[in-house]
């Protein structure tokens, strides 16, 4: 392509870093996953975060609803089966009475992720497709991309493999690295949490930023213990 | 028009227009339609549309005389919910303009005299009522002046009348119109006849004692609205509550999807007068009168209160494909409960959120979707098991945000979300499986040594366990457990129990 064309063109050409900027971000609880997203999860976009099974993806979103509403944002969650453990959830710090909570079969998730969005000022709509991989008609995908461009909404779906494809801006891939049982083993009896954490390899699979230019980071999820629950067992 | 103004809405043969308001399409409703007293071909029709009529049958015929006259002409009987449904719908337009209405059949009398500000003159008024009726399926006749008699008249003297506040110019206005018009009864209309009195300007010309005393004191009311005076008071009452729209049906349907089609045309009705009160519809009744007798009456709950007739259909149709009334249907009556819809003052120190009216659809949509019972507020349950939960109905009109008045985070969320996440720290989540899956583990020498099930089959690497769990033994039915995280060669880690009372062990989820 000549200078000239490109020269001409460019006029019209808006460079991705700059539209990411004007889109704007919904930040997750991690510096350094925030890093690696350019900021955070992309507002008016779908984003994307897949691994398999313990690898830690539920907690990303998890995490990234409860901060969005402990600052004060709406967010919404389409669970495809209805996987969420409430209990945890609020021990991990997400505002239940916050949080919207749609328990959706496959094939009406997206249709319910777009009536969210198309509500208008949710910051934040998860989608938690869980194991499967269903196959959506495109003209969903469309739709939804479509709907979180138009209100402004970032739309982040949980899969076990990539459902999204070119539809997503962002894609964020974890792979577990280990289990740790800590000390838990020899002390269960007394304790509750039988496993202590999960550590994870978290890159950028796809997104504006180049992903072979971002180092993988490394996220620790850990188990909550509270004091109370300190005798429960017998 | 700051002073006393009402206005009169006129629904000339309301049975009719009931019958009328009950078809689909405008070319049914353009067909020619007679109205019988009675089945047979000896009922006399009592109401003709006007494409029957100018075919030319009359009220006062036989159906068999109209019918030699009109060979397509659809004899249709009034069901009595239509005409109640239609007289109801009338009152939702005085409503729609007035907070004070007076109904009495076929009309109804509301205050327009505050209108000033909203529409350039009276005729702009009269037009915009005849409009917002042709809406909700009605055509009438208007008239507004300074009181309710004249008002009235008004109707009865043509299809827009505007009535001058002063008497004289009320006089003046009201003198060419025929006696019909002041609708005076069958004893005082003769003697006047009799005396060759035949438009009002004559009455009112008459010296008002000698109509008393020949008249009385009906004829002495009906000579002082000739002159633009009138007596009657203006007596407001407020609104039923509740609004039902109905019809029946000389079949019997058996199926959904024409159930269905009635559905939409009773809920179009029935939004159109709610959107008249400025109101949404915050939860229904369906009654379905079934054949040959007996009915079947459903409440169709809501999250909140909503106008779109699609979403209202599809909880019904939800409701109906889960509980089918088992006979055929020959009539249906939609009772809606209005509310408002609720507003909020919006917040400048807080990110905006959807607007009530929206949030307040969003959620019926979505219960539509994926059924009432699946949408709301999860929340915790006061149990000793993991796996308790419930779910809260959403809030109505917009949800809830935990901020302090200077948009900051509260103290208490904002400790909680920020100081382990500088190092890449996290807490682990859970995924549940529900109900939990049936799962085989093999016994090792350590603890569990294997599962195989439908979510896995897989050896377990680890196994870390057994904390054991039980509870509400005191209230019956208790649970004796024996819970272990185990690490699967599948590289997944599992929360496993086995039941201590049954032996079964289950797949309660896994951490992710």
């Amino acid at each position: 392509m000549s200078a000239a064309v490109l020269e001409q063109f460019s006029a019209y050409l808006i460079p991705a870093r700059r539209l990411e900027a004007k889109r704007g971000h919904v930040s997750t609880p991690w510096p350094t996953l925030n890093e690696i997203l350019g900021g955070g999860w992309q507002l008016g976009a779908l984003n994307e975060v897949h691994g398999p099974r313990s690898s830690g993806r539920t907690s990303v979103l998890y995490a990234s609803l409860g901060s969005a509403l402990n600052r004060g944002a709406v967010a919404a969650l389409v669970d495809a089966e209805s996987a969420l453990d409430a209990r945890r959830a609020e021990r991990a710090g997400m505002p239940l009475r916050q949080l919207l909570w749609v328990c959706a079969s496959q094939s009406q998730t997206l249709k319910a992720a777009e009536l969210l969005v198309l509500a208008g000022g949710f910051e934040l709509v998860g989608l938690d497709f869980g194991d499967s991989t269903p196959r959506m008609p495109t003209a969903a995908w469309i739709r939804l991309r479509n709907a979180a461009e138009q209100q402004g909404t970032a739309v982040l779906l949980a899969a076990r493999f990539p459902i999204a494809g070119s539809f997503s801006a962002l894609s964020l891939q974890l792979r577990q690295t280990s289990i740790d049982f800590g000390a838990a083993r020899e002390r269960v009896a007394l304790h509750p949490p039988l496993v202590t954490a999960i550590s994870s390899l978290v890159s950028l699979a796809r997104g504006h930023r180049a992903p072979e230019r971002t180092a993988p980071c490394s996220l620790v999820f850990q188990e909550p213990v509270l004091a109370s629950d300190t005798g429960r067992g017998t | 028009m700051s002073n006393v103004r009402i206005a009169c809405a006129y629904a000339p043969q309301i049975a009719l227009q009931s019958v009328l308001r009950g078809l689909a399409t405008p070319h049914e409703r353009e067909a020619p339609i007679a109205l019988p007293a009675g089945a047979g071909g000896r009922a006399v029709i009592l109401a003709v549309t006007r494409s029957a009529r100018a075919a030319g049958a009359r009220p006062g015929m036989t159906v068999t005389q109209a019918r030699a006259l009109v060979p397509a002409l659809r004899v249709m009987q009034a069901q009595k919910a239509d005409v109640d449904a239609a007289l109801a719908a009338l009152q939702d337009l005085g409503l729609s303009f007035s907070p004070r209405i007076e109904a009495e059949p076929e009309r109804v009398f509301f205050e327009v005299g505050a209108l000033g500000s909203l529409y350039e003159s009276e005729k702009t008024i009269a037009h915009a009522i005849q409009t917002r009726a042709t809406q909700l399926g009605l055509a009438v006749r208007v008239a507004i002046a300074s009181a309710k008699g004249l008002a009235r008249a008004g109707t009865q003297a043509g299809e827009v009348t505007l009535i001058p506040g002063p008497a004289g110019a009320a006089k003046t206005v009201m003198s060419g119109w025929p006696l019909d018009a002041l609708g005076l009864d069958a004893e005082t209309l003769q003697p006047l006849q009799q005396w060759g009195i035949k438009s009002v300007g004559e009455l009112a010309r008459l010296p008002a004692p000698e109509v008393t005393l020949r008249l009385g004191a009906t004829g002495a009311s009906f000579h002082r609205l000739a002159n633009g005076l009138s007596d009657e008071p203006f007596l407001p009452h407020p609104p039923a509550d509740a609004i039902e729209e109905g019809t029946e049906v000389d079949y019997t349907i058996e199926s959904l999807e024409p159930l269905a089609f009635l559905l939409r045309a009773l809920l179009d009705r029935v939004l159109q007068r709610l959107a008249c009160r400025s109101l949404a519809c915050a939860g229904l009744v369906l009654r379905l009168t079934l054949a040959p007798r007996g009915f079947d009456v459903r409440e169709i709950a809501l999250q909140s209160p909503t106008r779109e007739a699609g979403t209202l259909l599809q909880l019904i149709r939800l409701d109906l494909e889960r509980r089918p009334p088992g006979t055929g249907v020959t009539g249906l009556a939609v009772m809606v409960r209005p509310a408002r819809v609720r507003s909020a003052q919006l917040d400048l120190f807080r990110p905006k959120g959807p607007a009530p009216e929206r949030w307040a659809a969003t959620i019926a949509r979505l219960s539509a979707l994926v059924g009432p019972e699946h949408v709301g507020m999860p929340r915790v349950v006061d149990s000793w098991k993991e796996e308790g939960m419930a779910l809260d109905p959403p809030t109505v009109g917009a949800p809830l945000r935990p901020m302090t008045q200077t948009g900051k985070l509260s103290k208490e969320a904002h400790e909680s979300d920020s100081s382990e996440h500088e190092s890449g720290k996290g807490t682990l989540g859970i995924r549940r499986f529900r109900p939990p899956r049936d799962v085989e583990v093999l016994i090792g020498p350590t603890g569990p040594s294997a599962l195989r099930g439908k979510e896995t089959t897989a050896r377990i690497l680890v196994a870390a366990g057994p904390y054991r769990v039980s509870g509400e033994w005191w209230a019956g039915g208790g649970f004796h457990r024996e819970y272990w995280d185990v690490h699967a060669s599948d590289g997944a880690l599992y929360r496993i129990h086995k039941d201590r009372e049954t032996s079964q062990w289950y797949l309660d989820g896994y951490y992710d």
